[in-house]
């Protein structure tokens, strides 16, 4: 090897990487043999070692917490949008939910003529009605939801107390989980037996053969929440 | 390949890209603190450091999906988005220490370029360092952001990240032989430098012992 060659490889072997060993052996040969090369081979290893201690000194150098806190709120953000796209039956599945509420509280609407809540009895009504709620009503309070309550008594003003004696409101099964959304009204039906033992209402003997006048508390979106039953 | 707690590299990007932030915590705690340095040293600036750690793995957040195993390592398309934005960086902010190409690099093995007529390397010599004191550290660093910007990069790939020339050479997208003589080019430019300012603070100091 002569000084031009090993010129050429001077920095690889200064440090001490991407040479072969033959080709290293032989430029050590000739720094063993030439002064001037040997001195640029310290020379290059001199460098080696300060750059080697630059990023030693910079070692323990990263982005501070706030760039991690900050692109873990961005991938949540891309994935959790990602998500729901991937997943639309998600919506569906809620739409379909309140149609059935909606269809379902149709149904028992329609099956059941609605009269003038004033002459109780045999009237049927669709229109908000009187809603008081006898002082001696026996059912246990808790089971009066508070919304459905604040409902009945915005409705209040309909009612004709020395006339109508009613239960205590009872939160319907098929409502599902959705929350009050406190805009609720009462709706006055008459219910045949059937009507309301598909309620899970109870059908006593004297009300059997005839129809039973019931205040419905139904939410905004059209939902029934509650009944309970006028005499 | 390269695995991470137990997990091939490939397995976290495929479950990163499909939404698991647990391998997504594991790529950026392995790879954020070399591509910080990376920026940290091509830029000087602690905040650029910072930004562009945050645009690379925001990339990666957003399109992760261009990554393809087959064309390389994570870390080298993670090194690679870095050196982009890095570059972005300098274009648009010019207090930063340019990113100048030198016309004498002609992408070759051009390991002669500053050296005398006959190849040789110039008479100039660097006396071994003092690494004890701080200031030796400081003038290595400034040594090196004074590199144009494509020698700069392959020193801080190859030297101080201590990557192979073949993984520096895909960061860099360009071939083996260029990324060889390009370092040798720029160690020797920082040879000179370190030796300049090595003569100038002993000048400094000699002035200030006469006083």
């Amino acid at each position: 090897m002569n000084c031009v060659q090993f010129q050429e490889i001077v920095h690889d072997l200064g440090r001490d990487a991407g040479l072969d060993q033959p080709v290293r052996r032989d430029a050590l040969a000739h720094a063993d043999s030439c002064p001037r090369c040997d001195e640029l081979l310290a020379e290059a290893q001199s460098l080696t070692t300060a750059l080697r201690s630059l990023a030693a000194k910079d070692g323990a150098l990263g982005a501070s917490e706030r760039v991690e806190v900050t692109l873990i709120g961005a991938f949540r953000e891309q994935h959790g949008s990602a998500v729901h796209s991937n997943r639309p039956w998600r919506w569906g599945l809620a739409s379909v939910a309140g149609l059935a509420a909606l269809v379902l509280l149709s149904v028992i609407v329609l099956r059941h003529p609605v009269v003038s809540p004033p002459t109780h009895g045999n009237g049927a009504s669709a229109t908000p009605s009187s809603a008081s709620v006898a002082p001696e009503s026996a059912a246990p309070a808790q089971q009066l939801d508070a919304s459905v309550e604040s409902a009945a008594n915005a409705n209040s003003n309909f009612a004709d107390a020395d006339t109508e004696y009613a239960s205590a409101f009872v939160a319907l099964p098929f409502n599902g989980e959705t929350a009050p959304v406190g805009d609720e009204v009462v709706v006055r039906e008459s219910l045949s037996p059937a009507a309301l033992a598909n309620l899970g209402l109870p059908v006593s003997e004297t009300n059997a053969g005839e129809n039973v006048l019931a205040d419905f508390v139904v939410d905004e979106d059209g939902t029934p929440r509650a009944v309970r039953l006028v005499e | 390949m390269v695995r991470l707690s137990g997990h091939s590299e490939d397995d976290l990007v495929r479950r990163l890209l499909a939404g698991d932030e647990g391998a997504f915590v594991l790529v950026y705690r392995r790879w954020q603190a070399p591509i910080y340095r990376f920026a940290l040293h091509m830029s000087g600036n602690t905040s650029v450091a910072e930004d562009v750690t945050q645009e690379v793995f925001m990339t990666l957040i957003r399109e992760g999906g261009r990554y393809d195993p087959a064309l390389g390592s994570l870390s080298g398309y993670l090194f690679g988005i870095a050196r982009n934005h890095v570059r972005k960086r300098y274009d648009r902010d010019r207090f930063l220490v340019p990113f100048i190409e030198n016309s004498t690099d002609d992408g070759h093995s051009n390991g002669h370029a500053g050296h005398n007529g006959n190849g040789m390397h110039p008479s100039i010599v660097v006396a071994p360092v003092d690494l004890g004191r701080g200031e030796t550290i400081a003038m290595v660093r400034d040594a090196v952001l004074s590199l144009p910007g494509h020698y700069r990069e392959v020193v801080v790939l190859c030297d101080l990240q201590e990557m192979s020339y073949e993984e520096a050479a895909l960061v860099l997208e360009c071939a083996v032989g260029t990324v060889r003589s390009r370092l040798h080019r720029a160690r020797t430019l920082l040879t000179e430098k370190l030796s300049e300012l090595q003569s100038s603070e002993s000048k400094s100091a000699a002035g200030g012992m006469r006083q």
